[in-house]
């Protein structure tokens, strides 16, 4: 009997033990040592430890760190981050946390939520960013500006800032630029005597020349859905979507502008003629991307943010890509030099950081020189300081696509990162509405009232 | 052993800290999502009081909503009625098996032990276009016509997941049935052989009586599962095309986390979870008439 009791209580015990095992108790000993990992990385490369290599110094405190992950750029962001770490000058080591695209927006808001704000964080700009600056979670970085104001003098340009500025002041400094372009092919181009489109009639040829020979016009999916919207997007600059989005955003048009429903049937014209694959709309950003590094369609059109996978050693079209712009629409009454562009990667500081001076001092690393040169040669980025590059070891892509630029005119933000998230998730699942067969016209009315009954929605 | 189990002062002991964690776990964070459910909240800015207009909003200004709550029906109702026969079926067949029972057993019950991203990313390139399996048999036996894009079109995403799902639980409810029928004393069916020799009628007569209490449990089972059904959908159609596959769990994540709007999310969160009361009692009711005691 008294041997069952104790077993009885023994096993009362270890239920206890096993609910309050999952609790973590922090420590308050300042000598215990930070041997926590970082959280989870959902998607993405596995974020680098900060004690990675060379070790941290043990008085040093954590400035903790987290981005959304760029598959071309994960490699040059590691770099600037062991850079950091390996400098004696500041008081604080990295702690890093990263994400894919996806799951960053969802992490990084549940972070805010909580006020878990990282000390420097990646961000998208305007309407992404803008519901954390009005909730007073992002450092303006006016004053660092006024403290170095070459830092601020060494960005190409002052509307750069446009996007990430509120209220006349700035809560980010952008690193990389992510314009909409259109790649193709040239081994595929060349084998059936094409060359790049300057006109829509001329690309509506080039479709139908390659989907006669079976191959692939163009590598798209749309199951994510704002992979069909940029490309809508870049299209409707060229049908005067531009202007209308203009409209839209300062109140005095509305999404029943005709420019709209115009680029969206541009598209569902060019799905009847076989430009996409077999069942796109199942087809996911990550399989849009591999088709096409896989030489398995002959166009894209993506942000040059890709531009980098393609020269990578070993990838299947490395020297075979060229990049040009979405052609021109007959009649269409935008024009191909209005460009659809973001800063593709923004940083910003938490107000209630407690190492601002190192966080800016990260900022600083990520925009300077030696960063931004290693950005454009190793990782084919687009860069956003005045920094003297050697053309034989930039991506030539690169170098291509700022020749392209030199012809802009006009910059047109992506819809979903300049319109609200809920307004630019919408935005493009009615593209995706419309590819599933939605009239194109009737989906624009019926956005335009979700946009009227939503305008005072997060 | 037995006294101290009968003391009420010990079960309560005993009981606490499950209840506790219960408390904090489970029905705190029920009444926050009901109380956010009536503010517009972006969860980082101050929170506003609609009353219920984010109710009023799901049922007369979002589609998308109701087209969720419309497959979260109909894969709820086909999920009972193909899962449950069929697992019932295969339960009583692997039960007369003898010695090569364990091995069905484990074959039906792999895909249980599988993660449900892979099995998404596994089913995926079946139904995947153009080198999936399905395709190329389609193709191979000259069917090319049928071969369909699955997951691209409106008219099919919801069946191929359904597809999956079934394929996915059957073998679990299967085990349930399994274990249930294991535990049939021999006697009732040495009783019904003197009347027949029909195994169907011994499935008839024996084993889906004595079974009911189970099934009862197990279509609750079903039906809630499928009520909060999101994994597999959120790997394999992300919701669409076009919504196509949506179901409520995978509109509240797109609502309370992607588009910032917290309050509307945990509105779809409380219809969830009042759908979920409802289909409850509803099972309970239908299935409470039939119980045998043996």
């Amino acid at each position: 009997m008294k041997g069952k009791t104790i077993t009885v209580l023994l096993i009362a015990f270890l239920l206890v033990a096993s609910v309050f095992s999952g609790c973590q108790v922090t420590t308050t000993d300042p000598a215990a040592p930070a041997t926590e990992p970082s959280a989870s990385s959902e998607g993405g490369a596995a974020p680098a430890e900060a004690s990675e290599g060379a070790a941290p110094a043990a008085d040093k405190e954590e400035l903790t760190v987290f981005y959304w992950t760029i598959p071309a750029e994960e490699a040059e962001t590691l770099k600037v981050i062991e850079a950091f770490n390996a400098r004696d000058d500041v008081g604080t080591t990295i702690k890093l946390d990263s994400a894919g695209s996806d799951q960053y927006k969802i992490k990084l808001s549940t972070l805010m939520a909580a006020d878990e704000v990282p000390d420097v964080f990646s961000v998208q700009s305007a309407g992404f960013m803008a519901p954390y600056v009005t909730a007073g979670k992002v450092y303006a970085l006016d004053e660092e500006f006024t403290k170095d104001p070459e830092w601020r003098g060494s960005f190409v340009s002052d509307s750069l800032f446009e996007s990430i500025s509120f209220d006349g002041k700035t809560y980010a400094v952008p690193a990389t630029q992510g314009p909409g372009v259109m790649f193709y092919n040239k081994e595929i181009f060349d084998a059936h005597g094409l060359a790049a489109p300057t006109t829509y009639e001329e690309l509506k040829n080039i479709v139908a020349t390659l989907r006669g020979a079976g191959i692939n016009p163009f590598a798209f999916g749309d199951k994510t859905p704002w992979v069909g919207a940029l490309m809508c997007e870049v299209i409707g600059n060229r049908v005067g979507a531009a202007a209308a989005f203009d409209n839209v955003m300062n109140g005095t048009g509305t999404w029943e502008d005709p420019a709209f429903a115009a680029a969206t049937n541009i598209m569902v014209e060019l799905d009847q003629l076989g430009a996409f694959p077999e069942g796109y709309l199942g087809i996911d950003y990550d399989q849009t991307i591999s088709m096409f590094t896989e030489g398995k369609g002959a166009m894209l059109v993506m942000g040059a943010w890709v531009q980098g996978l393609f020269e990578e050693e070993g990838a299947a079209v490395k020297g075979k890509i060229d990049v040009c712009n979405f052609p021109a629409v007959e009649g269409g009454a935008g024009s191909p030099n209005i460009w659809l562009n973001q800063n593709q990667v923004c940083w910003s500081v938490a107000e209630k950081s407690t190492h601002k001076e190192d966080a800016v001092a990260l900022l600083k690393m990520f925009t300077g020189p030696d960063a931004q040169r290693s950005f454009a040669e190793n990782a084919g980025s687009l860069i956003v300081t005045n920094v003297q590059l050697d053309p034989a070891k930039v991506n030539p892509l690169s170098i291509k696509v700022t020749q392209l630029q030199e012809s802009m005119e006009k910059v047109s933000l992506y819809y979903d990162v300049q319109l609200s998230p809920l307004l630019g998730n919408e935005y493009n699942n009615v593209v995706q509405a419309i590819l599933a067969g939605k009239d194109a016209t009737e989906a624009f009315a019926e956005f335009q009232q979700f946009a009227v009954e939503n305008a005072d929605a997060a | 052993m037995d006294k101290m189990l009968s003391n009420k002062k010990y079960i309560c002991i005993f009981i606490l800290p499950t209840l506790a964690v219960i408390a904090v776990m489970t029905i705190y964070p029920i009444i926050d999502t009901i109380v956010n459910s009536l503010y517009r909240w972006d969860m980082v800015n101050p929170r506003k009081f609609l009353q219920f207009k984010n109710y009023a909003d799901l049922f007369s200004r979002d589609d998308v909503f109701l087209r969720s709550l419309r497959n979260t029906l109909v894969l709820m109702a086909v999920s009972l009625v193909v899962q449950l026969p069929i697992s019932v079926l295969f339960a009583a067949l692997v039960s007369g098996l003898g010695r090569a029972k364990n091995f069905f057993k484990t074959v039906f019950f792999l895909p249980n032990v599988i993660s449900t991203v892979a099995i998404g990313l596994l089913w995926s390139f079946v139904f995947q276009p153009e080198f999936g399996i399905v395709n190329s048999f389609l193709r191979a036996v000259g069917l090319g016509d049928y071969a369909k894009a699955w997951l691209g079109e409106e008219k099919y995403a919801l069946v191929c997941i359904m597809i999956v799902v079934c394929w996915q639980f059957i073998g679990y409810h299967m085990m349930l049935f399994s274990a249930a029928i294991s535990g049939i004393p021999n006697d009732m069916y040495e009783a019904c052989t003197l009347e027949t020799d029909s195994s169907l009628k011994k499935l008839r007569h024996v084993t889906l009586p004595l079974l009911m209490p189970v099934i009862k449990v197990d279509a609750v089972l079903i039906c809630v599962g499928s009520l909060r059904f999101f994994d597999l959908i959120y790997v394999m159609t992300g919701g669409g095309p076009n919504h196509a596959s949506e179901v409520l769990a995978s509109h509240m994540y797109t609502r309370a986390f992607w588009t910032m709007q917290y309050g509307y999310g945990s509105a779809i969160c409380v219809i969830m979870l009042a759908l979920s009361l409802v289909v409850t009692l509803i099972c309970n009711t239908l299935l409470r008439a039939t119980e045998y005691e043996y």
